[in-house]
């Protein structure tokens, strides 16, 4: 009873199936017995070849004698003999003409795909089973992304080609070039990149700068700056460091460039382009130095023209007055007038000599061409002759000049810019300071150096005028207190001299209350 | 298995006879002159058939499988390397594609070009053995060469061979590899060398 039950179940199963293929399967079948007469088709088929509706009981390539045009023949015959075939789409196109308009109203063909198998009963071959699929739509979308596959090729072929003309250009300029990712890793280094960082390619590859430690850190940290700015916020920038290669201090200036996406903007790398620009610096540096050097001349010429001009001229109108007045009154005056007109006579010339001594010397000062050799100097013994020298001008003025100097101080100087510093200390000193007041020179030994200090109870002076003492296109000559005349240059000259010795000069002043001009000294040079 | 020089030539001649109409039939249906060398021909037991074709095929391998059943049944296999089979299947239909990866269509010429292969030279199994065999549809696999070993030997107890043809496509200036694989149990096998030497 159950194995007539399982057949009952076996034969509606079939028939359900049977049914199913006959009314619902989207593919076409046709079964032919063993002359190729066509004993079954399915409503896939009745649907597509309306015109097909007679086939049952006919022969096969009589219903579609395009199967015999195509040699598809021989298929069925080799079916008959056991043997399946399949036909593809690409060599046959299709088994049997199905037309249909395409979306542009083109009438085209059903493209398909064939199996053809021999139909086997109780071990015998009774006929031919053809299934027949429509694959129009997947030879259209295979089509439409072959199409879509060639383009993507071309472009990555334009992007290749694009890429190795940026490689050609970037492997041959003397700039170093490097490509940066998001994670801040060299992605590419060009040829002039391996000979700055002195590594090879792939120790630059996918490493950070940091990883690489050929820059100083404050550099590094200004590379990581610019790149972090370009990525987050597209931002170009540039800079300039320095480093010191091969004993010389080379200059360098890096340009961080964002690249974007074409797609959507985003900054997706990095390129960043370094330069030696050690040449230009230096060649900037010195048109600078030109430029300052140009602009001091042109000061110390207009002073110098401006001294001639005036300072030099001035001192004759009064010789010329004085030597007139004698050649015109001589007979008529008498020796003590004679005397005192002579005596102011010797003043006047020994000022104007003075005046013309310290113009040649801050000349050749100016020029470079002054001559420096340093000796062993005591400095008890030239000060002792200098103050010899201006005794009688002081004691004229009732000025005293007391020498308090009591270490024994033995240097290194040039011995005739020595004298020319001390005589234009004291005479200075005399200068400005009233009669009944004194001058008093001191020095000061320390471990490496000495301080000559000469310190005046004349006029002093204010800020504004001790601020401009130094300043050629400023300095301005201040009489003396019985009306001595200056240029302004003495102190300048004093300040020269003391540099030139590796020293320095101070000036601390104060109006009523005298001034300390205090020079240090090197033991030596 | 050795075969002695004998055996072989027989096998050979008679494949390559069978060759020479699939290729005639290969030709008429793309329109491009299609050769198929003159092949070569092993027998090894399916134990050593990895060995032996690891040395010529190696990675992802493009396979059109038959199974064969009648008096005496077996497999038919038709192999090549993936971007071989790519290449030929591409040369055939004129349609150079950039893509290296196969599409329905591709798949579908690669397995009507093992059909025919494959039909062609157990026609002449068919023909010395005087039996008739029933053929499955063909299938395509795209795996290693030992996945699809594995699949082929899997539940099978009997002693089995294969016998290897090793072939040449010559189209369109170029040349193609690829290894005709037919898997017998030792009885067909013994049935079908004596046959052979009946034929010699």
């Amino acid at each position: 009873m159950d194995e007539i039950n399982f057949s009952l179940t076996d034969i509606l199963v079939k028939e359900q199936v049977f049914n199913w293929v006959k009314e619902q399967a989207t593919v076409g079948l046709l079964i032919t017995d063993d002359s190729l007469i066509v004993t079954f088709v399915n409503n896939w088929l009745f649907k597509n070849c309306p015109n097909k509706k007679e086939c049952i009981g006919q022969h096969l390539f009589e219903i579609f004698p395009e199967i015999k045009e195509k040699n598809i023949d021989n298929n069925y015959r080799l079916a008959l003999t056991g043997v399946p075939s399949i036909l593809s789409n690409k060599l046959h196109k299709y088994l049997i003409k199905i037309p249909y308009q395409d979306y542009e109203n083109r009438v085209q063909f059903m493209q398909q795909s064939v199996k053809i198998s021999p139909l086997i009963q109780e071990n015998k071959i009774v006929g031919t089973v053809t299934l027949i699929e429509d694959v129009t739509d997947r030879v259209l979308r295979e089509s439409e992304l072959n199409k879509l596959i060639t383009q993507l090729y071309q472009t990555k072929n334009l992007i290749e080609e694009s890429e190795e003309k940026f490689r050609t250009l970037a492997e041959n300029i003397p700039d170093t070039i490097v490509r940066i990712a998001k994670n801040f890793k060299y992605t590419y280094v060009n040829k002039e990149s391996l000979a700055y960082g002195k590594l090879k390619r792939e120790n630059f590859i996918g490493k950070t700068i940091e990883e690489l430690n050929f820059l100083p850190q404050d550099v590094i940290d200004k590379c990581n700056k610019s790149i972090n700015e370009a990525f987050e916020f597209s931002k170009s920038s540039t800079f300039q460091y320095s480093l010191f290669l091969e004993g010389k201090k080379r200059y360098y200036e890096i340009r961080y460039i964002p690249e974007k996406s074409s797609r959507n903007n985003e900054v997706i790398s990095v390129l960043a382009i370094n330069r030696e620009i050690t040449e230009f610096v230096e060649i900037n540096n010195k048109l600078k130095n030109y430029a300052a050097e140009l602009e001091k001349l042109n000061n110390t010429k207009n002073k110098f023209f401006s001294i001639l001009a005036h300072d030099l001229r001035s001192p004759f109108f009064p010789l010329l007055n004085i030597s007139d007045f004698l050649v015109e009154d001589f007979d008529s005056l008498s020796n003590d007038e004679i005397k005192k007109e002579v005596k102011d006579l010797n003043i006047l010339i020994h000022n104007l000599y003075t005046l013309v001594e310290n113009l040649l010397s801050w000349a050749q000062f100016e020029k470079g061409a002054i001559s420096f050799f340093p000796s062993s100097i005591n400095l008890t013994n030239e000060i002792e002759s200098i103050i010899n020298l201006y005794y009688k001008t002081a004691e004229a003025k009732n000025v005293k000049i007391i020498n308090k100097i009591s270490e024994d101080i033995t240097f290194e100087a040039d011995l005739n810019l020595f004298k020319t510093l001390l005589r234009n200390l004291i005479s200075n000193a005399i200068k400005f300071t009233p009669g009944k007041k004194s001058i008093y020179i001191n020095a000061l030994k320390f471990e490496n150096y000495f301080e000559l200090i000469v310190k005046d109870e004349g006029i002093g002076m204010d800020d504004k005028v001790k601020n401009s003492l130094f300043n050629l296109s400023e300095v301005q000559s201040t009489r003396g207190t019985e009306g001595e005349k200056g240029t302004g240059l003495g102190l300048i000259l004093c300040k020269e001299i003391v540099e030139k010795h590796k020293g320095e000069l101070k000036v601390e002043s104060e109006i009523g209350n005298g001034t300390t001009i205090i020079c240090k000294f090197p033991y030596n040079q | 298995m050795i075969l002695t020089n004998e055996q072989k030539d027989s096998i050979t001649e008679l494949i390559n006879i069978s060759f020479s109409r699939a290729a005639a039939s290969l030709s008429e249906l793309t329109g491009h002159r299609v050769l198929l060398s003159v092949p070569e021909i092993e027998v090894h037991s399916i134990d050593n058939i990895e060995s032996v074709l690891n040395k010529y095929i190696q990675g992802e391998i493009s396979t059109v499988h038959q199974i064969f059943n009648g008096t005496i049944s077996g497999d038919a296999l038709l192999l090549m390397d993936k971007q071989s089979a790519k290449f030929l299947a591409d040369l055939l239909v004129d349609d150079i594609s950039i893509s290296k990866d196969f599409n329905s269509s591709i798949k579908e010429v690669i397995i009507e070009v093992g059909n025919i292969l494959l039909n062609a030279c157990l026609g002449v199994f068919g023909n010395l053995l005087k039996v008739q065999f029933t053929f499955s549809v063909p299938n395509l696999h795209l795996q290693t060469l030992e996945e699809m070993l594995k699949s082929i030997i899997l539940e099978k107890e009997e002693l089995r061979y294969a016998m290897i043809v090793f072939m040449e496509f010559k189209l369109r200036d170029s040349n193609i590899k690829g290894y005709l694989v037919i898997v017998l149990g030792v009885t067909s096998l013994d049935k079908f060398l004596k046959q052979v030497e009946n034929i010699g």
